[in-house]
Formats: structure tokens, C-alpha cells, sequence
């Protein structure tokens, strides 16, 4: 019976976890070469991706958020799905030794972003020139840097390690912290002095997943 | 460069609104563990499952649209 995978654990994950999933279906956990993973069986995988999908995304998140409130997770994307439990298991036999690594290396660990980006749309261009759109755009992404400099050295107190990822339309900052560091992050976010004309959107914490490689290939 | 007044804006994970949707998306079908091979079956053939992701890609591109705020009115 096809599974849909949510996420791994380490074997200690709550044995009472969410109870629904995705399409109302229920969220059962098996233990396999000592980890917990988290997933519905469904003989008509079709209803997971059946539309609506935004619902069904949302309610993907929704268990992984609830596991995530007590322990470290690796989520699988949605919609990750294998044809039964013996292509899972062989999976995690694979796997296993990797996931259980990066759930041992990052167990306290949660991840927070920040995106940053001009009010005004980044390259728009303001004069029919192009090396003036070319200035304007560097002009932006210059400033973009000068401000990830400046959040970095406000949320340092709080981060163990950041990345950045440039976007089309501006910036995305990434920052691991331990689990109880969070509510000093956000004390430390309140405090920055975002320039004018940027808009800067806090989220998380979220599972480590920019930190690593998920990817067993 | 000026500072100070740039908006920072704190998202939460419900998904109630567009911005946290826009995040949650991102997450959900960017980042984590991605099963290649023989292990991943197909879902009544691969068309499905592109239905399905372009779809959310439309909503995605329809959440950004919201994110950047509107232009402030021009005051008469």
C-alpha cells in the first residue's frame, strides 16, 4: 500500500504524535533501524495531490510542525511517496546511519530566516538607460550586502552559524540557533535598524534543513 | 546609507495568511529529504503530480505578489 512519508526521528520521538494528516488520513509511526518515521498509508495515493494541493501541503505542515514543537526532524518534501513499507524499510536501511548523524548533530538545533528586500522592486528600472538600471541594480545589491552585514552582527549573540542565498528579489538569510535561543533572536530582530525602503520578513523556527544535504545521492 | 526605518515583519506558521503560506510552501516542497529512484512511485502517472505542482506554483506566485506592500497613495 503506497505510504507518504512526513519525516524521521530519532527512535525517543513521541510515540503519541499527531493523529490526522494529510486528506484526514491517520498518522501512524513505525520504528526501523532505530528511527521513528512519521506517516499515512493510503491505497489511492492520488488523494494526497489530489486538489486542492495547497490544502494538503498545509496540512503536511501541520504534523511536521506539531513533532517539531518537541523534537528534531528531517522532513521529507511533500509529496514523498514509496509503494509500502518494505521499500521504506529498505530506504532507512540505506539511510540510516546518515539520518541518524545529522539528527545527533543538530538534536537542539532549529533554523531561522530573515528575507530581505527593497520596497521598490530590485532592478526596476527607473530611467530608459541600461547602465543606469545596471548602477541602480548594483546600487541595490550592494545595499542588500551592507544589510545582511548588519543582521548578522545583530542576531550574532543568538546564532551559531549563518548562510545567505541571493534571490531575484533581494536576499534570504539563514540562521542556526539552539532551540531555546529563539525568543533571543527575536528580541535581537526587534532591535535592527533596517534601512529605508527594505522590507525585512522574520519566520521559525523552522527543522535544519538548510544546513545540510539532504539528498542521500 | 539611512537606517531605522525599514520594516521588519515577524511571520507566524499557520498558513492564515499569505506571507506564512508563501513560507510554508517554500519549505514543504524545497527543502528536506528528497527519495530519488525506484522508490518513489509515480502518482496515476507522472502527468498528476505536474498538475499538482503547478498548481501550487501559481498559488506561490500569487502569494509573492502580495508580499510586496503596495505603493504608498500619493497624497492630493
Amino acid at each position: 500500500m503506497p505510504v507518504l512519508l512526513y519525516c524521521v526521528a530519532e527512535a525517543s520521538a513521541p510515540l503519541e504524535g499527531p493523529r490526522t494528516g494529510v486528506r484526514g488520513q491517520p498518522v501512524a509511526r513505525i520504528e526501523h533501524c532505530g528511527l521513528a518515521v512519521y506517516l499515512s498509508r493510503d491505497s489511492n495515493s492520488d488523494a494526497w495531490t489530489r486538489p486542492p494541493v495547497r490544502d494538503s501541503v498545509l496540512e503536511f505542515h501541520q504534523v511536521l510542525r506539531q513533532l517539531f514543537a518537541s523534537v528534531a526532524i528531517l522532513p521529507f518534501r511533500f509529496p514523498t511517496i514509496v509503494a509500502g513499507d518494505r521499500e521504506l524499510e529498505a530506504h532507512l536501511e540505506s539511510a540510516s546511519e546518515r539520518y541518524k548523524h545529522l539528527l545527533e548533530k543538530y538534536k537542539t538545533s532549529v533554523q531561522v530566516e530573515v528575507l530581505v528586500s527593497p520596497v521598490e522592486k530590485p532592478g526596476a528600472p527607473s530611467t530608459a538607460s541600461g547602465t543606469e538600471y545596471l548602477r541602480t541594480r548594483k546600487s541595490q545589491l550592494d545595499g542588500l550586502d551592507q544589510i545582511v552585514a548588519g543582521l548578522s552582527s545583530v542576531a550574532g549573540c543568538a546564532v551559531i552559524e549563518w548562510q545567505v542565498r541571493r534571490l531575484p528579489q533581494g536576499v534570504r538569510w539563514f540562521g542556526r540557533l539552539e532551540r531555546d535561543s529563539v525568543d533571543q533572536f527575536k528580541a535581537a530582530m526587534k532591535t535592527w535598524k533596517l534601512p529605508a525602503g527594505h522590507i525585512a520578513r522574520v519566520s521559525g523556527p523552522w527543522p535544519v534543513t538548510e544546513f545540510f544535504h539532504l539528498d542521500p545521492s | 546609507m539611512s537606517t531605522g526605518s525599514g520594516a521588519v515583519v515577524f511571520t507566524d506558521q499557520s498558513g492564515g495568511d499569505q506571507l506564512s503560506l508563501v513560507d510554508i510552501l517554500d519549505h514543504v516542497l524545497n527543502q528536506g529529504i528528497m527519495i530519488r529512484g525506484n522508490l518513489v512511485i509515480s502518482l496515476a502517472g507522472v502527468d498528476l503530480v505536474y498538475v499538482g505542482l503547478d498548481m501550487i506554483l501559481t498559488s506561490i506566485e500569487t502569494a509573492m505578489r502580495h508580499m510586496n506592500p503596495p505603493a504608498p497613495l500619493a497624497k492630493k
